[in-house]
């Protein structure tokens, strides 16, 4: 125990050094929200999958490949492709716009991008930003007090309280900065933890061979047993991840922050990618061997989701079992903490300053969104105190209103011109009133049978598919009609034709021409 | 239930030599099919060629996009702040 402890001790200490640094950068709403836009691309972009993986990462996904197997496999490849799909579509235009805008947030950005002037865009981001960001927060401190609970044996409502006030207190010091390079720290945990585990996990038991043959069949089937239209079903609903990376703002945000949209090409997409493959595998495969540990005694959980903690404290000495347990905190505090700061911003800057032009001093606007913080942390942890404590639902949940609500909004302003505001804010309208009755009232957070009526009907034939994927889709397919039935200003559709243009790839300076050239500079050498 | 805590490095061993001895535990051996393998492999070795596609598009095409100061946007103080 002491072990475990001193363990999390030194990572906590980590953690609020860095806020301490963080907080000379943090003078200002554009440092404070998006680090100044000068973020380097190493640190944006492992601050960009450190707070997309959350403790989904660490206790909602091995959980779910503990009890479904092989074929959980299927929200990985998911998730890859979501990532890769952001860098392809998202990133480097979206950071050429905000920096042509200056945009801070992200209804910063499509205030400015569509023109509107209604501020309805800026109102409904804010509240889409606010309704799911809590929920989404709520479920990190829901996993926190799951993995401190297994290590200490505390109750769980203890554990996210403790998980909550620390990820609170180094949001208010620092700022973005602080967020951005605690992520970079905490992205090393993660990684450390998911290879090491899997690794344990097989030494332990034997082999893959030896794992495999104590899971059943459908256990080891890609589609869980399923075949047909069935196995297609089991497929997409756990890749349907994929298509709620275009619309999460804590994730987008970080590709308004860096400092060249260039180097979000290269090497942005290698470390996100790469980084991103090795943590879906080692999550995966923790608790996939997870569950062949649990089949062969070695290992005890009465909820899967406590697989990881549960495996650290079996198979690793005390004060490394604390590592590993820091690593799972590293997840959920990294996705919390950036999700504080835009729910924050959502109100600071989007409702107080821009909406109801609130004119405060730069400081006073910062210490406005620490207040901000400090009661969002507040509701978030009573959500997590009376609300379902399955993480992986949760998220899924959260996930699906940012998802519908922005992705296909912010997906379509950088692809076409045409876009209008007026289709804008009907699809961020319908986006918002629809995910919340369809999750809160009719479904939950996947299709099923046992919805009322019709819903009833088309939930049994898409049982398991996630209500965001069918509705991304429907969203996608309201903006693009309010457009075309719409006309946006010419102004709008000059900046976007022009704003993307491409230019000849400049070629590198080689050593022996910088030498030339200066020799020619001084003298030396005349230009033939 | 037990509880995790109470199992140490040596009840570990005990039970990691009892998988080794009675292996295979029914009497047949399930390993990962073909198909299984194809789930996990395809989809990373197609992810690593959409990285190397994607990050080197510039060399491909000998194209990129048109970045200038008003673009890059970068907040003035901050800028102060680390040439101080």
């Amino acid at each position: 125990m002491e072990g475990i402890l001193v363990g999390i001790v030194v990572y906590l200490i980590i953690l609020m050094a860095i806020g301490i640094w963080a907080n000379r950068y943090t003078e200002n709403e554009d440092q404070y929200f998006v680090g100044g836009r000068k973020v380097s691309i190493i640190a944006a972009a492992l601050s960009d999958k450190a707070s997309d993986f959350s403790g989904w990462l660490m206790l909602g996904y091995p959980g779910q490949a503990f009890k479904s197997g092989l074929g959980a496999f299927w929200a990985a490849v998911g998730c890859l492709f979501g990532t890769l799909a952001d860098y392809v579509f998202v990133g480097p235009r979206l950071r050429i716009y905000s920096g042509r805008f200056r945009a801070i947030t992200v209804p910063d950005y499509l205030e400015a991008r569509l023109m509107d002037d209604t501020k309805l865009i800026r109102i409904l981001g804010a509240l889409i930003i606010l309704i799911f960001m809590t929920v989404y927060v709520s479920a990190q401190y829901a996993a926190g007090g799951k993995a401190l609970a297994q290590a200490f044996g505390i109750g769980v409502n203890t554990g996210v309280v403790i998980t909550a006030v620390v990820v609170m207190i180094y949001v208010l010091m620092g700022g973005f900065f602080a967020v951005v390079w605690t992520d970079v720290v905490q992205a090393m945990f993660m990684v450390a933890t998911l290879v090491l585990m899997p690794v344990l996990a097989l030494g332990v038991l034997g082999g893959f061979d030896r794992a495999t043959a104590l899971m059943s069949s459908t256990h080891l089937d890609p589609f869980g047993g399923r075949t047909g239209f069935a196995a297609l079903v089991f497929a997409i609903g756990y890749a349907s991840w994929i298509v709620g990376y275009f619309g999460q703002p804590h994730i987008v945000t970080r590709y308004m922050s860096v400092e060249d949209p260039r180097k979000l090409r290269r090497p942005g997409i290698f470390i996100s990618g790469i980084w991103t493959i090795i943590v879906l595998w080692g999550a995966f495969f923790s608790g996939f061997l997870g569950y062949a540990m649990f089949k062969a005694g070695i290992v005890h959980v009465s909820d899967p989701e406590r697989i990881i903690p549960a495996m650290a404290m079996v198979l690793l000495p005390g004060w490394l079992a604390g590592f590993v347990i820091a690593g799972i905190l590293a997840a959920i505090m990294s996705t919390a903490d950036s999700q504080l700061l835009v729910a924050s911003s959502a109100v600071a800057r989007d409702v107080l300053h821009m909406v109801f032009g609130v004119e405060l001093e730069e400081n006073t606007m910062v210490n406005l969104g620490r207040v901000v913080v400090f009661t969002l942390t507040a509701i978030a942890i009573y959500l997590a105190l009376s609300g379902s404590k399955i993480v992986y639902d949760i998220v899924a949940t959260a996930w699906g209103g940012l998802a519908v609500g922005f992705g296909p909004i912010i997906l379509l302003t950088l692809w076409w011109s045409r876009v209008t505001k007026e289709a804008g804010i009907a699809g961020m309208a319908y986006g918002l009133i629809s995910e919340v009755i369809l999750e809160s009232k009719i479904y939950g957070w996947a299709f099923n049978a046992k919805a009322p009526g019709i819903f009833g009907v088309i939930g049994a034939k898409l049982a398991g598919v996630p209500v965001f994927f069918v509705n991304f889709f429907i969203t996608l397919g309201v903006i693009v009609l309010v457009s075309l039935l719409t006309k946006p200003p010419e102004e709008v559709v000059k900046t976007h034709r022009e704003i993307f243009k491409k230019v000849p790839v400049e070629r590198a300076i080689s050593q022996a021409e910088h030498v030339a050239r200066f020799a020619e500079e001084i003298g030396l050498m005349r230009e033939s | 239930m037990v509880n995790n805590n109470d199992l140490n490095f040596t009840q570990v061993a005990i039970k990691k030599l009892y998988i080794l001895f009675t292996f295979p535990p029914d009497g047949g051996v399930k390993v990962l099919s073909a198909e299984g393998w194809a789930l996990l492999l395809i989809p990373t070795f197609l992810a690593v060629i959409v990285m190397l596609l994607y990050g080197f598009w510039d060399k491909i095409t000998g194209m990129e996009y048109y970045v200038d100061d008003e673009i890059l946007g970068y907040d003035e103080k901050m800028v102060n702040i680390e040439r101080r």
